[in-house]
């Protein structure tokens, strides 16, 4: 007597608990395919990236300081506090190129880390509407392997660019007069008024 | 009284006791449904309290301050560890000045520092967003499972309700058998005195009244 609605509640309090039971199994996959996703992870990724750039960074700071060495031992100045300040500043430029190349790659990771969160809260939810945990493992699985494989390193452009138009240019102009060895800097169209007899520029 | 009033009174009785009882049974057993309900939501809620407990060690003053030193402190290492380390072999030819040196390597340090607070505060923003939505993460999925057990509290309430049906339909059975035995037994001494009329039903529903039924 009265069997049927107790059967029908017992049947949905079995529903409620066997779909738990699979979240709960879900979330278990999920967290295994992304437990590789740790500080160690992170710390090595930024390594290789840094790893990657640096290197572009020693040719760019090599040719600037030929450059500089060049020009310097053409005017005779090598052994002179304006060589020495010129030096001085292009080992700045150097110090803030690696600090940039650390940022970078802290940004690439953070970058990661955010994705890597995101990815996880999507398959979560994706779990919340189907509890299948089979297919949670299976994107799971994927997403990891497409987050873990190394991604590659833009080619750096030209580091010491700014460099070499700000100082090295200025020293030319305004020892001698002479256009920069440097292509990339161009004079203005106008003189500017303290110059006499030479361009000026007005880079700072 | 009659026995037919008797036994009238007596199925009324049983009738009203039966579907008291059912009645008792089924507020028991929503009672019960109510009582599991709660008891699972203060289960999720137990599971869910750590968790946003955690989150808020986690977003507190002085775990943000620790967040900024943290990420100060790695990226000076850093910065101290590349610029530590041999960009090229060959010597330079260019002849260093001790104090333009010293001048540069403090001005490197300066730009440092300041670039290394910066990181430090890009941290920050980052392990709370990270904690954010950890917390986030463990908090929905046991606001959801939380929610799909409390959606089905109007079904089990129904279920706990019918499961009643069968009991309050033999007490309804009694109590009608018992009002018709209690209305027979008040009318059948004038049953047993009249003849049964020919004339048709009135509009009002009321029989005429019989031939030599002396009212």
């Amino acid at each position: 007597m009265g069997s049927g609605g107790g059967g029908a509640t017992r049947e949905l309090e079995r529903q409620q608990e066997a779909r738990q039971s699979l979240i709960t199994q879900g979330l278990y996959n999920i967290n295994r395919s992304f437990a590789g996703f740790n500080p160690d992870f992170y710390e090595r990724q930024r390594q290789a990236t840094v790893a990657a750039m640096l290197p572009q960074v020693g040719d760019q700071y090599r040719q600037s300081r030929n450059q500089l060495g060049f020009s310097l031992a053409n005017q005779g100045l090598l052994r002179s506090s304006a060589g020495a300040n010129l030096g001085g500043s292009l080992e700045r430029e150097l110090a803030t190129q690696k600090t940039n190349v650390a940022n970078a790659a802290t940004q690439a990771v953070q970058q990661l880390q955010q994705q890597v969160s995101q990815s996880k809260g999507s398959l979560i939810g994706a779990l919340e509407q189907s509890a299948d945990p089979t297919t949670a493992a299976q994107r799971a699985a994927e997403t990891a392997t497409q987050f873990s494989a190394p991604s590659l390193v833009q080619p750096l452009g030209n580091l010491f660019n700014n460099w070499a138009s700000i100082y090295l240019a200025r020293q030319y102009a305004n020892l001698y007069g002479q256009s920069s060895p440097y292509g990339t800097f161009q004079r203005p169209p106008t003189p500017a008024p303290i110059a006499s007899g030479s361009s000026s520029y007005s880079v700072r | 009284m009659g026995l037919a009033t008797v036994a009238g009174l007596a199925l009324s009785a049983a009738g009203t006791g039966v579907s008291l009882a059912n009645a008792a049974a089924v507020r028991a057993r929503m009672e019960d449904v109510v009582r599991r309900q709660i008891a699972a939501a203060e289960e999720y809620q137990k599971q869910a309290t750590p968790k946003y407990e955690a989150y808020l060690k986690e977003s507190g003053p002085n775990v943000a301050r620790q967040n900024i030193a943290a990420g100060e402190q790695e990226a000076l290492a850093r910065y101290r560890y590349l610029q530590n380390l041999p960009t090229i072999a060959a010597e330079s030819p260019i002849e260093a000045n001790r104090l333009v040196s010293a001048a540069t390597q403090g001005r490197i340090g300066q730009a440092n520092a300041a670039q290394a607070a910066l990181q430090g505060f890009g941290n920050f923003n980052l392990q709370q967003w990270l904690a954010a939505q950890r917390a986030g993460q463990n908090l929905g999925v046991i606001s959801n499972l939380a929610g799909a057990r409390s959606a089905i509290t109007p079904y089990l309430l129904s279920g706990a309700e019918q499961s009643g049906q069968s009991l309050a339909a033999v007490g309804s059975l009694l109590g009608t058998a018992g009002q018709l035995a209690g209305v027979y037994g008040s009318l059948s001494p004038y049953l047993q005195n009249s003849t049964v009329s020919t004339t048709a039903p009135t509009i009002g529903g009321l029989a005429s009244r019989p031939v030599g039924s002396g009212i």
